[in-house]
């Protein structure tokens, strides 16, 4: 026993330190701020403040504001350029725009027979509205495919091989108040199905995040559709998952949470409602704040910047393969977002690669896009329904995600 | 040396020669539990889980069976010694292993060796678990660094008194290092 004394020893404290850190990284949870649910409106009131001014001075000579490809004049770079809705657009991109629902201003024209400013039922299996996301405004027929299959570019996914059939199933649902406006589609490529949630706000404050439990920690999770449900949601998908990282900005409603830089681009919403992927090395979280960051999210990578892909076709999330399922947010326009949630690791969804997603985001016409927390965190919740099929280890159920981007 | 010292040379050379089998096992674990872990980890997957399996077989096999292949052609070489002689300075089993010291690691050599292996490659196996999950830790450092300072004092307690000997034994030429 002697002369095996230190084997027994060492051994010892090696597995008790292996528990440790073990229990440490995946269950033992750590609250760093309770109550975490602060909502910088100032910053907000600051922007539109911004906006109103900038308005005013380009009223007095004539210019085209259309145009919004470039930085405004406070510097924050504008979200999106304009929506890509010519007539030589793909077929994909005119479903996208028939299913994009008009901005306030043309609400008056619909003649869909909801009431303006109506909310839906938020209670799972709530009935779907009459309104098919194909109308125009103006137009009263709902005759527009609603799911549709999309091939990716061949010349670029060489690996993503296109299988097009069509479903006029109609599996599509919106939501619309004076201020919110989502539709939500469903799609169906390369054996995947996607469920895209376009979205337009009348400001980037109803574009918000929540905590799990309203408590910014490690360890503390919830599921998706109850972070959704606490905050009264519209609709939301899972966040960047911060509570597994020990570094990466946190901004969260204008507060900021976390400032030390991970390895991973941050993507920057600011309080105008722009969108902006930012290399973390170039700015502190304390300068972004004061930048105008509404939320800022560590997860990545970028997938579009000013509607170019991004990615290479070889290009994952650390180690991870091919097939996943998704999550990725989008800026399409001013104020005009979209959520994207992909299945997969099922026999009904293989799921998609970064490249397969960011060709699939392009076709929609966002212009900034940004990849969130994948696999079994990726969850879509639309008026209090999980309506994507998360996949989790062994079990086909939501994920307890450590944070949430919704709308409400 | 005498008969009774060549046994032993030759059970101490089985001894090491255990000790390169298990690690030679550790190496085979590693590699099949990195090939499970990555089957449900949904083509996830981590070039520290995969690699883990070369720290035992680098670290611990590979060496063991140089040593044993070099101090086996030495032994048949070494002079015979009298024991007796030497008697008033070492113990036995220090006699025998200082006579032989610059051939086989000592036990202490080998428990901090040993124990540096089992650092280096638990750490990588976990490292692969977080990078698989997608998360870090810090506390992650731990492994690594306490893995090369066992594996440094384990070459330490060799190296050493290995030189050691080996300039007295070469000095006594036949009679035991004064």
């Amino acid at each position: 026993m002697k002369k095996n004394t230190w084997a027994v020893v060492f051994s010892f404290c090696l597995i008790a330190f292996t528990v440790f850190i073990a229990l440490d990284t995946f269950v033992l949870s750590s609250v760093y701020q309770a109550d975490a649910t602060q909502i910088n409106t100032e910053m907000i009131i600051a922007a539109k403040e911004n906006g109103e001014s900038a308005q005013k001075e380009s009223e007095s000579p004539q210019t085209d504001d259309t145009d919004d490809s470039g930085k405004n004049g406070d510097g924050n770079p504008a979200g999106g350029g304009a929506p890509q809705s010519d007539a030589g657009d793909s077929p994909i991109q005119q479903e996208a725009d028939q299913s994009s629902s008009p901005s306030q201003s043309d609400a008056g024209d619909n003649e869909s027979g909801e009431e303006k400013g109506s909310r839906t039922g938020g209670g799972p299996g709530s009935s779907r509205h009459g309104k098919k996301p194909g109308n125009k405004p103006g137009h009263g027929d709902s005759t527009a495919t609603t799911k549709t299959i999309i091939g990716f570019d061949q010349e670029e996914a060489a690996e993503s091989a296109a299988e097009v059939t069509t479903d006029n199933s109609g599996d599509s649902r919106e939501y619309k108040d004076e201020n919110v406006q989502v539709t939500y589609t469903q799609y169906e490529t390369n054996g995947t199905t996607i469920h895209v949630a376009d979205v337009r706000v009348s400001s980037a404050e109803y574009l918000k995040t929540a905590f799990a439990k309203g408590t910014y920690g490690k360890n503390v999770t919830q599921s998706t559709s109850e972070i959704a449900a606490s905050n009264n949601a519209v609709l939301a998908v899972n966040g960047d998952y911060y509570g597994v990282q020990e570094r990466g900005y946190v901004i969260r409603n204008g507060v900021l949470y976390r400032e030390e830089a991970g390895e991973n681009d941050v993507l920057c919403i600011y309080a105008d409602g722009s969108m902006k992927v930012v290399d973390p090395s170039t700015a502190t979280a304390q300068e972004l704040l004061e930048q105008g960051v509404w939320q800022a999210f560590s997860f990545g990578p970028g997938l579009i910047t000013d509607g170019e892909i991004d990615v290479a076709l070889n290009t994952e999330v650390g180690k991870a393969k091919a097939s996943n399922p998704r999550t990725a947010i989008g800026i399409i326009d001013d104020l005009h977002y979209v959520f994207v949630v992909s299945d997969g690791r099922s026999g009904e969804s293989e799921g998609l690669s970064l490249y397969e997603l960011a060709s699939f985001m392009e076709q929609l016409g966002v212009q900034t896009a940004y990849n969130l927390d994948g696999g079994g965190s990726s969850t879509m919740v639309f008026q209090g329904e999980v309506v994507n099929n998360p996949s989790s280890g062994f079990r086909d159920e939501e994920r307890e995600v450590s944070d949430i981007v919704y709308i409400g | 040396m005498f008969t009774s010292d060549r046994k032993k040379a030759v059970e101490y050379a089985y001894k090491l020669f255990n000790y390169a089998c298990i690690c030679l096992t550790a190496a085979i674990f590693c590699a099949l539990f990195g090939a499970v872990y990555e089957v449900f980890s949904h083509g996830v997957f981590s070039f520290y889980m995969i690699y883990a399996f070369a720290i035992p077989l680098c670290l611990g096999t590979f060496p063991l069976m140089i040593i044993l292949l070099c101090a086996g052609r030495k032994t048949e070489k070494l002079e015979i010694i009298d024991l007796k002689e030497a008697e008033t300075l070492y113990e036995e089993d220090r006699y025998w292993e200082n006579s032989c010291l610059y051939l086989f690691p000592g036990r202490t050599a080998l428990n901090a060796w040993f124990s540096g292996i089992a650092a280096l490659t638990a750490g990588c196996l976990f490292q692969g678990v977080l990078e698989i999950y997608g998360t870090t830790n810090r506390l992650i450092v731990v492994y690594p660094v306490a893995g090369v300072v066992l594996l440094a004092a384990g070459l330490a307690a060799f190296v050493i008194p290995a030189i050691a000997a080996r300039r007295m034994y070469r000095r006594s030429r036949g009679l035991y290092p004064q």
